[in-house]
Protein backbone atom coordinates (compact mmCIF):
# COMPACT_ATOMS: atom_id res chain seq x y z
CA UNK A 1 0.00 0.00 0.00
CA UNK A 2 1.47 3.31 -0.95
CA UNK A 3 0.47 5.47 1.22
CA UNK A 4 -1.85 5.50 4.62
CA UNK A 5 -3.36 8.69 6.01
CA UNK A 6 -3.63 8.99 9.59
CA UNK A 7 -7.28 8.56 9.62
CA UNK A 8 -6.37 4.85 7.77
CA UNK A 9 -4.02 4.37 10.83
CA UNK A 10 -6.63 4.89 13.35
CA UNK A 11 -8.89 2.40 11.74
CA UNK A 12 -6.52 -0.15 10.84
CA UNK A 13 -5.38 0.76 14.84
CA UNK A 14 -8.62 -0.51 15.80
CA UNK A 15 -9.07 -3.55 13.80
CA UNK A 16 -5.94 -5.05 14.64
CA UNK A 17 -6.82 -5.22 17.91
CA UNK A 18 -10.14 -6.25 17.47
CA UNK A 19 -8.47 -8.70 15.29
CA UNK A 20 -5.92 -9.94 18.33
CA UNK A 21 -8.40 -10.27 20.59
CA UNK A 22 -10.95 -12.10 18.10
CA UNK A 23 -13.46 -9.74 17.90
CA UNK A 24 -15.70 -8.57 15.19
CA UNK A 25 -16.50 -4.76 14.32
CA UNK A 26 -19.32 -3.42 12.90
CA UNK A 27 -19.13 0.48 11.12
CA UNK A 28 -19.97 2.24 14.19
CA UNK A 29 -18.06 0.85 16.61
CA UNK A 30 -15.03 1.20 14.38
CA UNK A 31 -16.44 5.36 14.17
CA UNK A 32 -16.91 5.21 17.70
CA UNK A 33 -13.08 3.85 18.88
CA UNK A 34 -11.31 5.95 15.54
CA UNK A 35 -13.42 9.21 16.81
CA UNK A 36 -13.61 9.93 13.20
CA UNK A 37 -16.38 10.70 10.94
CA UNK A 38 -18.02 8.21 8.83
CA UNK A 39 -16.72 8.76 5.45
CA UNK A 40 -13.03 8.66 6.25
CA UNK A 41 -13.59 5.42 7.93
CA UNK A 42 -15.86 4.00 5.05
CA UNK A 43 -13.30 5.18 3.11
CA UNK A 44 -10.72 3.55 4.60
CA UNK A 45 -12.49 0.59 5.22
CA UNK A 46 -13.03 0.26 1.30
CA UNK A 47 -9.29 0.40 0.63
CA UNK A 48 -8.34 -2.07 2.85
CA UNK A 49 -11.03 -4.37 1.48
CA UNK A 50 -9.82 -3.90 -2.51
CA UNK A 51 -6.34 -4.44 -1.09
CA UNK A 52 -7.23 -7.65 0.63
CA UNK A 53 -6.60 -6.84 3.70
CA UNK A 54 -10.42 -6.38 5.30
CA UNK A 55 -12.73 -9.02 5.43
CA UNK A 56 -16.53 -8.70 6.11
CA UNK A 57 -19.50 -10.70 6.67
CA UNK A 58 -23.12 -9.70 7.80
CA UNK A 59 -24.98 -10.93 10.63
CA UNK A 60 -28.11 -13.20 10.16
CA UNK A 61 -30.24 -11.29 12.32
CA UNK A 62 -30.00 -7.93 14.55
CA UNK A 63 -30.01 -9.06 18.03
CA UNK A 64 -32.75 -6.06 18.86
CA UNK A 65 -35.87 -6.81 17.21
CA UNK A 66 -37.00 -4.68 13.99
CA UNK A 67 -32.90 -3.57 13.49
CA UNK A 68 -31.35 -3.43 10.31
CA UNK A 69 -28.67 -6.36 10.13
CA UNK A 70 -25.62 -5.22 10.85
CA UNK A 71 -21.79 -5.98 8.89
CA UNK A 72 -18.92 -6.88 10.56
CA UNK A 73 -15.29 -6.24 9.15
CA UNK A 74 -12.23 -8.18 10.33
CA UNK A 75 -8.38 -8.67 9.35
CA UNK A 76 -7.49 -11.51 7.44
CA UNK A 77 -4.61 -13.30 8.34
CA UNK A 78 -2.57 -11.26 5.51
CA UNK A 79 -3.85 -8.00 6.17
CA UNK A 80 -3.22 -8.47 9.89
CA UNK A 81 0.46 -8.66 9.11
CA UNK A 82 1.16 -6.08 7.31
CA UNK A 83 -1.06 -3.78 9.67
CA UNK A 84 1.18 -5.01 12.25
CA UNK A 85 4.23 -3.87 9.84
CA UNK A 86 2.49 -0.86 9.12
CA UNK A 87 1.83 -0.19 12.67
CA UNK A 88 5.24 -0.37 13.70
CA UNK A 89 6.47 1.53 11.38
CA UNK A 90 4.39 4.60 11.78
CA UNK A 91 2.63 4.15 15.34
CA UNK A 92 5.34 1.82 16.94
CA UNK A 93 3.55 2.64 20.79
CA UNK A 94 -0.08 2.15 19.06
CA UNK A 95 0.49 -1.78 18.91
CA UNK A 96 1.04 -1.54 22.94
CA UNK A 97 -1.80 1.07 23.79
CA UNK A 98 -5.31 0.52 22.41
CA UNK A 99 -7.43 -1.37 24.09
CA UNK A 100 -11.19 -2.18 22.49
CA UNK A 101 -14.35 -0.75 24.40
CA UNK A 102 -16.06 -3.94 25.60
CA UNK A 103 -19.52 -4.15 23.57
CA UNK A 104 -22.52 -2.70 24.65
CA UNK A 105 -23.99 0.14 27.45
CA UNK A 106 -20.67 -0.87 30.06
CA UNK A 107 -18.06 -0.34 27.04
CA UNK A 108 -19.81 2.38 26.35
CA UNK A 109 -19.29 4.11 29.45
CA UNK A 110 -15.61 2.37 29.95
CA UNK A 111 -15.23 4.83 26.76
CA UNK A 112 -16.81 7.93 28.27
CA UNK A 113 -14.14 7.49 30.84
CA UNK A 114 -11.41 7.59 28.82
CA UNK A 115 -10.87 3.89 30.00
CA UNK A 116 -10.11 1.53 26.92
CA UNK B 1 -39.36 39.47 17.00
CA UNK B 2 -36.22 38.92 19.46
CA UNK B 3 -33.20 37.02 19.20
CA UNK B 4 -34.44 35.23 22.24
CA UNK B 5 -37.77 34.27 20.58
CA UNK B 6 -35.70 32.94 17.71
CA UNK B 7 -33.57 31.36 20.25
CA UNK B 8 -36.54 29.35 21.12
CA UNK B 9 -37.98 28.39 18.56
CA UNK B 10 -34.76 26.82 17.17
CA UNK B 11 -34.45 24.62 20.63
CA UNK B 12 -37.91 23.71 20.48
CA UNK B 13 -37.69 22.59 17.08
CA UNK B 14 -34.87 20.78 18.21
CA UNK B 15 -36.84 19.35 21.09
CA UNK B 16 -39.36 18.01 18.64
CA UNK B 17 -36.87 16.73 16.40
CA UNK B 18 -34.85 14.54 19.18
CA UNK B 19 -38.11 13.24 20.40
CA UNK B 20 -40.11 12.15 17.54
CA UNK B 21 -39.19 10.01 14.62
CA UNK B 22 -38.45 12.90 12.34
CA UNK B 23 -34.85 12.66 12.89
CA UNK B 24 -33.98 9.50 12.14
CA UNK B 25 -36.07 9.21 8.96
CA UNK B 26 -34.42 11.68 7.74
CA UNK B 27 -30.99 11.00 8.75
CA UNK B 28 -31.96 7.40 6.57
CA UNK B 29 -33.10 8.90 4.13
CA UNK B 30 -29.67 10.94 3.78
CA UNK B 31 -27.41 7.65 4.48
CA UNK B 32 -29.98 5.61 1.62
CA UNK B 33 -29.09 8.54 -0.87
CA UNK B 34 -25.40 9.23 -0.10
CA UNK B 35 -24.63 5.48 -0.60
CA UNK B 36 -26.41 5.81 -3.91
CA UNK B 37 -23.65 8.53 -4.46
CA UNK B 38 -20.47 7.29 -3.04
CA UNK B 39 -21.02 4.03 -5.03
CA UNK B 40 -22.47 5.04 -8.13
CA UNK B 41 -20.31 2.97 -10.58
CA UNK B 42 -21.65 -0.35 -8.36
CA UNK B 43 -25.31 -0.78 -8.50
CA UNK B 44 -24.76 -3.87 -5.78
CA UNK B 45 -22.22 -2.05 -3.83
CA UNK B 46 -24.25 0.61 -3.16
CA UNK B 47 -27.42 -1.00 -2.38
CA UNK B 48 -25.32 -3.16 0.19
CA UNK B 49 -23.90 0.08 1.47
CA UNK B 50 -27.28 1.98 1.89
CA UNK B 51 -28.04 -1.52 3.36
CA UNK B 52 -25.27 -0.70 5.98
CA UNK B 53 -25.57 2.33 6.63
CA UNK B 54 -28.95 2.42 7.58
CA UNK B 55 -27.84 0.14 10.43
CA UNK B 56 -25.18 2.53 11.14
CA UNK B 57 -27.68 5.61 12.07
CA UNK B 58 -29.91 2.88 13.69
CA UNK B 59 -26.74 1.94 15.66
CA UNK B 60 -26.13 5.37 16.66
CA UNK B 61 -27.36 6.68 19.73
CA UNK B 62 -29.52 9.72 19.94
CA UNK B 63 -31.89 11.33 17.59
CA UNK B 64 -30.16 14.53 16.68
CA UNK B 65 -26.69 13.06 16.90
CA UNK B 66 -27.99 10.37 14.33
CA UNK B 67 -29.26 13.67 11.86
CA UNK B 68 -25.81 14.79 13.01
CA UNK B 69 -23.58 11.78 11.54
CA UNK B 70 -26.01 11.80 8.10
CA UNK B 71 -24.97 15.16 7.73
CA UNK B 72 -21.52 14.11 7.47
CA UNK B 73 -22.41 11.63 5.05
CA UNK B 74 -24.64 14.01 2.84
CA UNK B 75 -21.99 16.69 2.53
CA UNK B 76 -19.12 13.81 1.58
CA UNK B 77 -21.46 13.31 -1.29
CA UNK B 78 -22.65 16.27 -2.21
CA UNK B 79 -18.62 17.47 -2.97
CA UNK B 80 -18.10 14.21 -4.48
CA UNK B 81 -21.24 15.07 -6.80
CA UNK B 82 -19.09 18.75 -7.75
CA UNK B 83 -16.57 17.35 -8.22
CA UNK B 84 -18.02 14.76 -11.17
CA UNK B 85 -19.31 17.68 -12.46
CA UNK B 86 -16.62 19.25 -12.93
CA UNK B 87 -15.16 16.33 -14.32
CA UNK B 88 -17.97 15.87 -17.30
CA UNK B 89 -17.36 19.67 -17.58
CA UNK B 90 -13.70 18.61 -18.44
CA UNK B 91 -14.64 15.83 -20.76
CA UNK B 92 -16.90 18.26 -22.82
CA UNK B 93 -15.74 19.53 -26.39
CA UNK B 94 -14.03 22.87 -26.30
CA UNK B 95 -16.50 25.71 -27.25
CA UNK B 96 -15.47 28.15 -29.85
CA UNK B 97 -16.81 31.08 -27.89
CA UNK B 98 -13.65 30.30 -25.44
CA UNK B 99 -10.78 31.15 -27.59
CA UNK B 100 -12.11 34.25 -28.48
CA UNK B 101 -12.47 35.63 -24.77
CA UNK B 102 -10.66 38.86 -23.95
CA UNK B 103 -7.00 37.62 -22.24
CA UNK B 104 -6.79 38.12 -18.45
CA UNK B 105 -4.16 38.52 -16.00
CA UNK B 106 -1.98 35.08 -16.48
CA UNK B 107 -4.34 33.88 -19.52
CA UNK B 108 -1.41 32.11 -21.40
CA UNK B 109 -3.21 28.80 -20.61
CA UNK B 110 -6.15 29.70 -20.90
CA UNK B 111 -7.86 27.01 -23.23
CA UNK B 112 -6.30 24.65 -20.50
CA UNK B 113 -9.09 25.73 -17.98
CA UNK B 114 -11.38 23.04 -16.63
CA UNK B 115 -14.40 25.60 -17.29
CA UNK B 116 -14.03 24.77 -21.26
CA UNK B 117 -17.59 25.46 -22.43
CA UNK B 118 -18.80 27.97 -19.53
CA UNK B 119 -17.17 31.14 -20.78
CA UNK B 120 -18.34 33.10 -18.26
CA UNK B 121 -17.22 30.32 -15.26
CA UNK B 122 -13.91 30.83 -17.20
CA UNK B 123 -13.34 34.21 -16.56
CA UNK B 124 -14.33 33.97 -13.34
CA UNK B 125 -12.40 31.25 -12.51
CA UNK B 126 -9.31 33.61 -14.13
CA UNK B 127 -10.17 36.42 -11.95
CA UNK B 128 -10.41 34.72 -9.03
CA UNK B 129 -6.68 33.29 -9.78
CA UNK B 130 -5.09 36.30 -10.41
CA UNK B 131 -6.81 37.35 -7.41
CA UNK B 132 -5.42 34.75 -5.64
CA UNK B 133 -1.94 35.11 -7.05
CA UNK B 134 -1.37 38.74 -5.79
CA UNK B 135 -2.90 37.94 -2.46
CA UNK B 136 -0.47 35.16 -2.39
CA UNK B 137 2.43 37.21 -3.72
CA UNK B 138 1.33 40.48 -1.44
CA UNK B 139 0.26 38.86 1.82
CA UNK B 140 1.13 35.20 2.36
CA UNK B 141 4.06 35.07 0.97
CA UNK B 142 5.18 38.72 2.43
CA UNK B 143 6.90 40.40 -0.48
CA UNK B 144 8.08 43.73 -0.22
CA UNK B 145 8.90 45.96 -3.24
CA UNK B 146 11.35 48.79 -3.63
CA UNK B 147 11.93 49.88 -7.18
CA UNK B 148 13.50 52.63 -8.86
CA UNK B 149 13.20 54.80 -12.66
CA UNK B 150 15.60 56.90 -13.79
CA UNK B 151 13.56 59.45 -15.83
CA UNK B 152 16.20 61.50 -17.43
CA UNK B 153 19.75 61.73 -17.35
CA UNK B 154 21.01 64.60 -19.57
CA UNK B 155 23.15 66.97 -20.00
CA UNK B 156 22.15 70.56 -18.85
CA UNK B 157 23.99 71.63 -22.39
CA UNK B 158 22.18 69.84 -24.40
CA UNK B 159 19.66 71.85 -26.74
CA UNK B 160 16.20 71.35 -25.17
CA UNK B 161 17.75 72.26 -21.88
CA UNK B 162 19.41 75.24 -21.98
CA UNK B 163 17.91 76.84 -19.35
CA UNK B 164 21.21 78.24 -18.04
CA UNK B 165 24.12 75.74 -17.53
CA UNK B 166 26.46 78.54 -16.86
CA UNK B 167 24.08 79.89 -13.46
CA UNK B 168 24.93 76.64 -12.09
CA UNK B 169 27.39 76.57 -9.45
CA UNK B 170 28.27 74.96 -6.59
CA UNK B 171 30.31 76.92 -3.57
CA UNK B 172 30.60 80.09 -5.60
CA UNK B 173 32.45 78.32 -8.39
CA UNK B 174 30.71 77.34 -11.69
CA UNK B 175 30.07 73.48 -12.60
CA UNK B 176 31.87 72.01 -16.02
CA UNK B 177 29.01 69.95 -18.23
CA UNK B 178 26.28 69.53 -15.47
CA UNK B 179 23.82 67.05 -16.30
CA UNK B 180 20.54 66.67 -14.95
CA UNK B 181 18.71 63.22 -13.52
CA UNK B 182 15.55 62.55 -12.94
CA UNK B 183 15.49 59.58 -10.70
CA UNK B 184 12.52 58.19 -9.40
CA UNK B 185 11.80 55.91 -6.17
CA UNK B 186 8.57 53.91 -5.42
CA UNK B 187 6.90 51.53 -3.66
CA UNK B 188 4.98 49.41 -6.21
CA UNK B 189 4.31 46.66 -3.81
CA UNK B 190 1.42 45.90 -1.87
CA UNK B 191 2.91 46.22 1.43
CA UNK B 192 4.48 49.37 3.53
CA UNK B 193 8.12 49.83 3.91
CA UNK B 194 9.18 50.72 7.05
CA UNK B 195 12.17 52.02 8.61
CA UNK B 196 13.13 48.79 10.29
CA UNK B 197 12.96 47.31 6.80
CA UNK B 198 16.21 49.18 6.05
CA UNK B 199 19.35 47.30 7.12
CA UNK B 200 21.46 49.98 8.53
CA UNK B 201 19.25 51.52 10.96
CA UNK B 202 22.11 53.50 12.52
CA UNK B 203 22.62 54.73 9.85
CA UNK B 204 20.05 57.33 8.26
CA UNK B 205 20.54 56.53 4.21
CA UNK B 206 18.78 53.40 3.34
CA UNK B 207 19.19 53.02 -0.44
CA UNK B 208 22.30 54.99 -2.11
CA UNK B 209 22.74 55.91 -6.04
CA UNK B 210 26.38 56.12 -6.95
CA UNK B 211 27.58 57.89 -10.04
CA UNK B 212 31.06 56.95 -11.15
CA UNK B 213 32.89 59.72 -12.93
CA UNK B 214 30.52 62.19 -11.33
CA UNK B 215 30.06 64.68 -8.33
CA UNK B 216 26.51 64.90 -6.79
CA UNK B 217 26.05 68.55 -6.48
CA UNK B 218 22.43 69.32 -5.62
CA UNK B 219 19.38 67.70 -5.41
CA UNK B 220 15.67 68.08 -4.58
CA UNK B 221 12.17 66.71 -4.44
CA UNK B 222 10.46 67.67 -7.28
CA UNK B 223 7.32 65.40 -6.56
CA UNK B 224 6.48 63.43 -3.39
CA UNK B 225 3.50 61.28 -3.53
CA UNK B 226 3.06 61.47 0.15
CA UNK B 227 3.66 63.91 2.75
CA UNK B 228 4.72 61.37 5.40
CA UNK B 229 7.74 60.48 2.70
CA UNK B 230 9.06 63.90 3.39
CA UNK B 231 10.11 63.96 7.42
CA UNK B 232 12.91 66.85 7.60
CA UNK B 233 13.93 69.51 4.92
CA UNK B 234 17.08 69.27 3.75
CA UNK B 235 19.01 69.95 0.68
CA UNK B 236 21.96 69.54 -1.37
CA UNK B 237 25.64 71.48 -1.07
CA UNK B 238 24.41 73.66 -4.04
CA UNK B 239 21.99 75.85 -4.74
CA UNK B 240 22.12 77.34 -8.66
CA UNK B 241 21.16 81.24 -8.75
CA UNK B 242 17.65 80.92 -9.96
CA UNK B 243 16.60 77.79 -8.90
CA UNK B 244 13.64 77.49 -5.71
CA UNK B 245 15.58 75.70 -3.20
CA UNK B 246 13.56 72.25 -2.78
CA UNK B 247 10.25 72.97 -0.97
CA UNK B 248 9.36 69.76 -0.27
CA UNK B 249 12.35 68.00 0.40
CA UNK B 250 12.97 64.05 1.83
CA UNK B 251 15.54 63.11 4.32
CA UNK B 252 17.98 63.04 0.67
CA UNK B 253 21.19 63.90 0.98
CA UNK B 254 23.93 64.39 -1.86
CA UNK B 255 27.29 63.82 -1.37
CA UNK B 256 29.58 66.18 -2.92
CA UNK B 257 32.93 64.37 -2.73
CA UNK B 258 31.80 60.87 -3.31
CA UNK B 259 29.37 61.36 -6.79
CA UNK B 260 26.83 59.41 -3.98
CA UNK B 261 23.16 60.08 -3.62
CA UNK B 262 21.73 58.93 -0.53
CA UNK B 263 17.99 58.58 0.02
CA UNK B 264 16.78 58.22 3.81
CA UNK B 265 15.74 54.94 5.15
CA UNK B 266 12.18 57.05 5.40
CA UNK B 267 8.97 54.66 4.84
CA UNK B 268 7.52 54.39 2.16
CA UNK B 269 3.76 53.69 1.52
CA UNK B 270 2.29 51.79 -1.26
CA UNK B 271 1.85 53.52 -4.64
CA UNK B 272 4.01 56.31 -3.35
CA UNK B 273 7.51 57.72 -5.09
CA UNK B 274 9.89 60.18 -4.92
CA UNK B 275 10.95 61.71 -7.74
CA UNK B 276 14.61 63.48 -7.27
CA UNK B 277 16.48 66.12 -9.48
CA UNK B 278 20.13 65.63 -9.23
CA UNK B 279 22.18 68.01 -10.57
CA UNK B 280 25.98 66.43 -11.12
CA UNK B 281 28.75 67.34 -12.97
CA UNK B 282 30.74 64.95 -14.43
CA UNK B 283 32.13 63.44 -17.45
CA UNK B 284 30.67 63.96 -20.72
CA UNK B 285 29.10 60.56 -21.95
CA UNK B 286 28.91 58.64 -18.19
CA UNK B 287 25.96 56.85 -18.42
CA UNK B 288 23.84 56.93 -15.08
CA UNK B 289 23.44 54.94 -13.20
CA UNK B 290 26.39 52.42 -13.12
CA UNK B 291 26.45 51.60 -10.02
CA UNK B 292 22.99 51.46 -7.60
CA UNK B 293 23.68 50.16 -3.84
CA UNK B 294 21.76 49.66 -0.94
CA UNK B 295 23.90 49.66 2.41
CA UNK B 296 24.87 46.07 4.01
CA UNK B 297 24.92 45.19 7.34
CA UNK B 298 29.04 45.93 6.99
CA UNK B 299 28.18 49.75 6.02
CA UNK B 300 30.09 49.30 2.85
CA UNK B 301 28.10 51.17 -0.15
CA UNK B 302 29.55 54.56 -0.09
CA UNK B 303 32.83 53.16 -1.87
CA UNK B 304 31.25 51.17 -4.22
CA UNK B 305 31.19 47.32 -2.55
CA UNK B 306 27.34 47.28 -2.88
CA UNK B 307 25.96 45.18 -6.16
CA UNK B 308 26.35 46.49 -9.51
CA UNK B 309 23.80 47.00 -12.22
CA UNK B 310 25.23 47.47 -15.56
CA UNK B 311 23.30 50.06 -17.47
CA UNK B 312 23.04 47.94 -20.08
CA UNK B 313 21.30 45.46 -18.04
CA UNK B 314 19.30 48.31 -16.52
CA UNK B 315 18.06 49.92 -19.96
CA UNK B 316 18.03 45.77 -21.38
CA UNK B 317 15.21 45.20 -18.42
CA UNK B 318 13.84 48.90 -18.50
CA UNK B 319 12.55 48.78 -22.02
CA UNK B 320 11.63 44.74 -22.12
CA UNK B 321 8.70 46.79 -20.29
CA UNK B 322 8.40 44.39 -17.81
CA UNK B 323 8.85 44.12 -13.97
CA UNK B 324 11.18 41.28 -13.70
CA UNK B 325 13.48 41.18 -10.26
CA UNK B 326 17.17 41.89 -10.78
CA UNK B 327 18.99 38.85 -12.54
CA UNK B 328 22.45 40.03 -10.67
CA UNK B 329 23.21 37.61 -8.21
CA UNK B 330 24.52 40.20 -5.76
CA UNK B 331 20.90 42.02 -5.74
CA UNK B 332 19.17 38.71 -5.60
CA UNK B 333 21.15 37.77 -2.62
CA UNK B 334 20.64 40.83 -1.03
CA UNK B 335 16.80 40.49 -1.84
CA UNK B 336 16.14 37.19 -0.31
CA UNK B 337 18.47 37.97 3.02
CA UNK B 338 16.35 40.73 3.34
CA UNK B 339 12.60 39.82 2.31
CA UNK B 340 12.74 43.02 -0.09
CA UNK B 341 12.65 42.79 -3.67
CA UNK B 342 14.47 45.35 -5.81
CA UNK B 343 12.80 45.53 -9.03
CA UNK B 344 12.67 48.00 -12.35
CA UNK B 345 8.92 48.53 -13.37
CA UNK B 346 8.72 49.64 -16.97
CA UNK B 347 9.06 53.41 -17.13
CA UNK B 348 5.87 55.67 -18.52
CA UNK B 349 8.46 58.58 -18.30
CA UNK B 350 10.92 59.80 -20.65
CA UNK B 351 12.93 56.86 -22.60
CA UNK B 352 16.31 57.19 -24.25
CA UNK B 353 16.28 57.42 -28.29
CA UNK B 354 17.09 53.90 -29.96
CA UNK B 355 19.74 54.20 -31.43
CA UNK B 356 19.83 52.85 -35.09
CA UNK B 357 21.04 49.77 -34.65
CA UNK B 358 18.19 48.37 -32.74
CA UNK B 359 21.36 47.96 -29.50
CA UNK B 360 19.87 50.93 -27.62
CA UNK B 361 20.83 49.70 -24.52
CA UNK B 362 23.81 51.94 -23.82
CA UNK B 363 23.26 55.74 -24.25
CA UNK B 364 25.69 56.73 -27.22
CA UNK B 365 28.76 58.48 -27.08
CA UNK B 366 28.65 61.72 -28.34
CA UNK B 367 30.68 64.98 -29.69
CA UNK B 368 31.66 67.99 -27.82
CA UNK B 369 29.13 70.49 -28.24
CA UNK B 370 26.79 67.46 -29.99
CA UNK B 371 23.34 67.89 -28.22
CA UNK B 372 22.96 64.20 -26.53
CA UNK B 373 19.41 64.65 -25.78
CA UNK B 374 16.22 64.57 -28.10
CA UNK B 375 12.64 66.05 -26.74
CA UNK B 376 11.84 62.52 -25.12
CA UNK B 377 14.65 63.41 -22.50
CA UNK B 378 12.69 66.81 -21.50
CA UNK B 379 11.03 66.31 -18.09
CA UNK B 380 7.18 67.45 -18.59
CA UNK B 381 7.29 70.05 -15.53
CA UNK B 382 10.63 71.70 -14.85
CA UNK B 383 9.30 74.51 -12.17
CA UNK B 384 12.73 76.27 -11.80
CA UNK B 385 13.31 76.52 -15.24
CA UNK B 386 13.18 80.55 -16.55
Amino acid sequence: MERVTGGQLDVLEVLLHAHRQRVQLHGWEIMKATGRHGPTVYRALDRFTEAGWLDSEWEHENPTPGKPRRRFYSLTPTGAERATAVMRERRPQALRRRALPAPGLGGTFLCLLGVR
Amino acid sequence: MTTVAILCGVVAGLIVAEYTALAPLVAKSIMRRSAWIYYAHDEAVAAERADEWQALIEARPGNLLKLGTAFFFGTGALGLLAGRAGQRALRRPLSPMLLVQPPFIGSMSISLIAFRNDPAMASIAFNVLAFSVVVCNGFLLRRKRLGYRVQMDTLATSAPHEFGADMLQANGRGLTEPSFVLLRLENPGLREIVEDDYLDQGNKTGIRVTFPGRRVVGITVTELSRPNCATSSSRGPVTPRGMPTASRSARTTARASSGCLGCSSAPVPTSSCWCCWNASPGTRGRPFPSRFSTPTSGGAADNGSGPVLPQARIEAIRRSGRSLPHKHTEVRIWNADNDLELILPPTNGTRPPTPAGGRGVRPKRLRDGQARADRRHRPAVAPWMP
